[in-house]
């Protein structure tokens, strides 16, 4: 029994176990039959409810993980960049993610062995929890691709205003190197998620070039550009794949969405009705055999009766 | 004070299973527990306005059933009930228990229940052994229904007629205190206690008696009652909207019906109004259907169709209402149409901008909203060509001998924007489905609106109706003008009696053969007169007290003197008419005095926070002007007169807020209906 909010004044459970235990004290009734029964019936169940309830929480505290990481990605301050702290909390949100996904992928397994025994509620209740799970970690990864995204749209506008302050010298570029670096673990992140491109190792190979022809500036900004272009079409690439993706989500989230309270109950009538229907023309059809059959009868005893009859 | 958010929030909070908020989270799933919730009827139509299944998704309500559907157990789940504690549903809970269909059970009662059930409850839960089993009990106050922020209904039926007309004591008396204890149960969730002032001498002055002793009731801790459970007074001390850091106390006036018969049978001319005089529109849901095409058409054709509905006229579709689905028995008849159930609530912004405008205006919004719609959609399917006759001009440009990076970079910057576009697009979509499918609601509703403006004249009753509010007819004229009317084939019946209501109800004096000739004329054109009848009672009546009785205190003083005054407050002034209703809230609000010629003098003066043995003595009265006002019209109440109170309150400096409810919203033929049905 949960301890309920005592104070409030619409409360009316003490004044009902007062009653109650009035009640009680005029009969004698043993209470741990009840006990015991209850508890062997539990176990089966228990197990799924108990892994759902963790897995709801897991993913909970992952969610403020990633409002923490978020946070930190939106600083865009050209110094003091925390980065560390982001790379390990992308890493670990990105484990517990994969976790949670294995854990649901066992659930859903756990639950289709136990339909078995189940009614047609619990059914949907357990799919129901099945599916509200599902779409919870869904926009939870989707929140961590986005964060991920405006993560690498930060780091590519400090490069352009690094890439300012160098215009003339390239005795900074080795801030190019770690800034290439930087935007290809983050590209990584994104690669990890949607398709594998392998421009990260370009980025880094075009950085260690800067570095050593300071002469050719005019193939410097070539390969800068050819960079950047690069860069923008991956990026456009990833956002169709991710507008895709979201666009699948809305569509499937819309119905629920729309739908009102007693909108399923109009659809199970009319399955009822529908069955109804089916039901009473089988009737029908039996009712009719069963007259074939009460003819057949009456034929055969007439046979008899005449067979006797000439014997 | 949006009483629609604080009635969601209490049962959020109920549905959360009363345990308190953790503080942190902005995130959206707040709790782990999944819990199934199990309502009557009427607390379903109350959870119809305010949540759709995936809000109660969120708030970890796997499935949701009727009580009286059958059931199977659902075992380690707990359920919360949120019913009402007739007997019916109490046997039925019992009867869960006897079956063990749930692990804990959450009882909500509403609107609260009585020591004596809660008694019979524990005894039956013991003989079972299932005491442990009961989580916790709660009074939840919640029995009306809030269909906009500041629109409040109890949703019980026929209450005029029932008040005016019935002979039975009891009933009337019953049915009294069933709308007092609603009203009682808005206060509670509200967490206020109002100053109240009612219209004297009728039910208005009875009703405001009782809301004041339940307050009373509650506030006293003394007071042991039967009704709830001990002291409540705590009911009011933790308001749930505490922050409104208003502490100026609201007032709630009571106005009976009788103030202003012509609000209810007019017709009308705003959109809104419009809707819910035509079609039956329940928890702000309207149902339509449409006749399907016998030869399936392409798409491009129905739109063309679409596009050239107001030339061609409305006769190539045919839209029906819902109405009681009672043709859907019918298996030939069901296949010939498509029903489409539509939300007309404040998720809706079209609707939310265009519902108090003039219907014309409104037509033209929607066509023009339409056109912008098919030109968006041309916009996206017709990108692609675009896009690759815009690279091939540039490439020709190309050809004029200039260096390989440059064309390089011209490319992929064409390329980008090219995708850019097609993102920018592919995020239109979306929002172009949902204008679609909300421009489709308003075009076929405005159809089936136009369809019956045409077939019963609607606006021809509408400015009769104004002239004869206006007095602008001379006498003679009058008559046989709405004689002319009623012996018209068109428009219903009942649109011919209300026309002839408003007419009678203007008029302070009609001789007897001009009323006859009146009668005999609806009587022959199939019009039931019985309301009019009615009204022909209440004035003898009326007049019978004003003669024999000189106090004020008659019952229908306040009746009499009204239709006298219903045609001055008809006359438009600077920003639009002012309703009687309008006039007496405005004047209670701004404390307008106890002048003589004041529309509110004669209004009762309740504060029940003030103990009753003081009551006799002279009360010191709340000088300021209020800010907030609950106005509660008893006997049937309509959106004309929420759409005035709403402007009035707009209008002012600085804004007053002002809640508007009711015993039940009803349009003009349920009004008449209510006499109608009575012969049978």
């Amino acid at each position: 029994m949960t301890r309920v909010y005592l104070d409030d004044p619409k409360n009316r459970t003490e004044e009902f176990f007062a009653f109650a235990k009035s009640m009680k004290q005029n009969y004698s009734l043993n209470k741990t039959k009840n006990k015991n029964q209850t508890k062997n019936t539990n176990t089966g169940k228990n197990e799924f409810f108990q892994i759902t309830f963790q897995i709801g929480r897991q993913i909970h505290l992952t969610c403020l993980k990633l409002s923490d990481l978020s946070k930190l990605a939106k600083s865009t301050s050209l110094y003091n960049d925390p980065t560390q702290q982001i790379q390990t909390l992308t890493h670990e949100i990105k484990e517990e993610i994969q976790t949670l996904n294995r854990q649901l992928e066992s659930v859903e397994i756990l639950a289709s062995h136990n339909k078995e025994r189940q009614n047609r509620q619990t059914k949907q209740h357990t799919s129901e929890v099945v599916g509200s799970l599902k779409d919870q970690l869904a926009n939870t990864t989707q929140t961590f691709q986005e964060v991920l995204l405006e993560r690498t749209e930060n780091l590519k506008k400090q490069q352009e205003r690094r890439s300012k302050f160098i215009n003339n010298s390239s005795f900074f570029s080795v801030n190019n190197n770690t800034s290439g670096k930087k935007i290809s673990y983050a590209m990584d992140e994104n690669e990890a998620t949607s398709s594998n491109l392998g421009f990260g190792i370009d980025i880094i190979e075009n950085g260690n070039n800067n570095f050593n022809n300071q002469n050719s500036m005019q193939t410097v900004s070539y390969r800068e550009s050819r960079v950047n272009v690069v860069e923008d079409i991956e990026k456009t690439i990833h956002e169709i794949g991710t507008i895709f993706s979201r666009l699948a989500n809305l569509i499937q989230n819309q119905d629920t969405q729309i739908e009102w309270i007693d909108q399923n109950v109009d659809e199970t009538l009319e399955n009822i009705d529908q069955g109804e229907k089916e039901l009473r023309k089988y009737l029908d059809g039996i009712s009719s055999n069963r007259w074939l059959i009460f003819k057949i009868f009456a034929i055969l005893i007439v046979f008899i009766l005449i067979f006797v009859l000439i014997m | 004070m949006d009483l629609q958010k604080l009635q969601k929030e209490t049962i959020e909070k109920l549905l959360l299973l009363n345990q308190p908020k953790s503080k942190t989270t902005k995130t959206k799933f707040v709790n782990v527990k999944w819990k199934i919730l199990i309502y009557d009827t009427r607390c379903q139509s109350m959870l119809l306005p305010l949540f759709k299944v995936q809000d109660l998704k969120d708030l970890g309500i796997t499935l949701h059933f009727n009580i009286k559907s059958k059931r199977e157990s659902i075992k380690d789940v707990p359920a919360i009930y949120f019913v009402a504690p007739t007997e019916e549903n109490l046997s039925l809970i019992i009867e869960d228990f006897s079956n063990d269909l749930y692990d804990n059970y959450y009882l909500n009662f509403n609107p609260h229940i009585r020591k004596g059930s809660l008694q019979s409850l524990a005894r039956s839960l013991v003989d079972l052994n299932m005491i442990d089993k009961v989580s916790s009990i709660y009074d939840q106050y919640l029995n009306f229904y809030t269909l906009r922020p500041k629109l409040f209904e109890l949703g019980l039926t026929s209450t005029y007629y029932k008040l005016n007309t019935s002979v039975n004591q009891e009933e009337v008396e019953f049915l009294l205190e069933k709308i007092a204890k609603g009203i009682f149960g808005v206060f509670v969730t509200m967490g206020v206690i109002p100053i109240i002032r009612a219209q004297e001498g009728n039910a208005a002055e009875y009703i405001a008696q009782k809301v004041s002793q339940y307050f009373e009731q509650n506030l006293n801790p003394k007071n042991v009652n039967s009704q709830g459970g001990g002291s409540n007074n705590k009911l009011f001390l933790n308001p749930l909207n505490s922050l409104t850091g208003n502490f100026q106390r609201p007032v709630l006036i009571l106005v009976d019906r009788q103030i202003d018969f012509n609000v209810l049978l007019h017709h009308s001319s705003t959109y809104q109004c419009l809707v819910y005089d035509t079609l039956k529109v329940e928890s702000n849901r309207v149902g339509l259907r449409t006749k399907k095409d016998p030869n399936s058409k392409s798409k491009n054709e129905k739109e063309n169709e679409e596009n050239e509905i107001e030339t061609k006229g409305i006769h190539e579709y045919e839209i029906l209402p819902f109405g009681d689905g009672s043709w859907q028995n019918d298996p030939n008849e069901k296949k010939k149409w498509d029903v489409n159930w539509y939300d007309l609530s404040e998720d809706d912004p079209f609707w939310v901008e265009n519902r108090t405008r003039h219907f014309p205006e409104v037509l033209e919004t929607i066509s023009n909203t339409t056109k912008e719609i098919s030109e968006k959609q041309e916009y996206i399917t017709s990108t692609n060509t675009l896009n690759l006759n815009k690279n091939n001009e540039n490439e020709n440009e190309m050809e004029k001998g200039q260096g390989q990076e440059q064309e390089n970079t011209i490319n992929s910057k064409l390329l980008k924007n090219s995708t850019l576009d097609m993102i920018e697009k592919i995020d239109i979509i979306p929002e172009l489905q949902r204008l679609k499918s909300q421009q489709e609601k308003h075009t076929k509703l405005a159809l089936y609106i136009t369809s019956q403006l045409e077939s019963r004249q609607l606006d021809e009753f509408y400015t009769n109706e104004i002239m004869v509010m206006k007095s602008e007819y001379t006498t003679s004229n009058e008559r046989e003008e709405i004689i002319k009317l009623i012996k018209l084939k068109k428009g219903t019946a009942n649109d011919k009696m209300r026309l002839l209501l408003i007419w009678y109800l203007s008029k302070a004096e009609i001789s007897e053969e001009h009323l006859e000739k009146i009668k005999s004329v609806a009587i022959k054109n199939n019009c039931d007169i019985s309301s009019l009848l009615h009204f022909i009672e209440m004035k003898k009546f009326s007049l019978n007290s004003t003669l024999n009785n000189n106090s004020s205190k008659g019952v229908f003083k306040t009746f009499g003197r009204m239709i006298g005054k219903g045609l001055d407050n008809m006359r438009p002034s600077n920003s639009g008419k002012i309703l009687p209703i309008t006039r007496i809230v405005s004047s209670i609000m701004e404390m307008k005095g106890e002048k003589n010629d004041s529309p509110n003098k004669s209004f009762l003066y309740l504060d029940p926070k003030v103990s009753s043995s003081f009551k006799n003595s002279s009360i010191p009265r709340n000088k300021t002007p209020y800010k907030e006002a609950i106005v509660f019209v008893v006997g049937g109440g309509n959106y004309l007169e929420f759409q005035n109170l709403h402007e009035y309150s707009q209008n002012q400096i600085p804004k007053k807020s002002i809640i508007y409810g009711t015993t039940d919203i009803i349009n003009a033929d349920q009004f008449l209906n209510q006499f109608n049905n009575q012969k049978k």
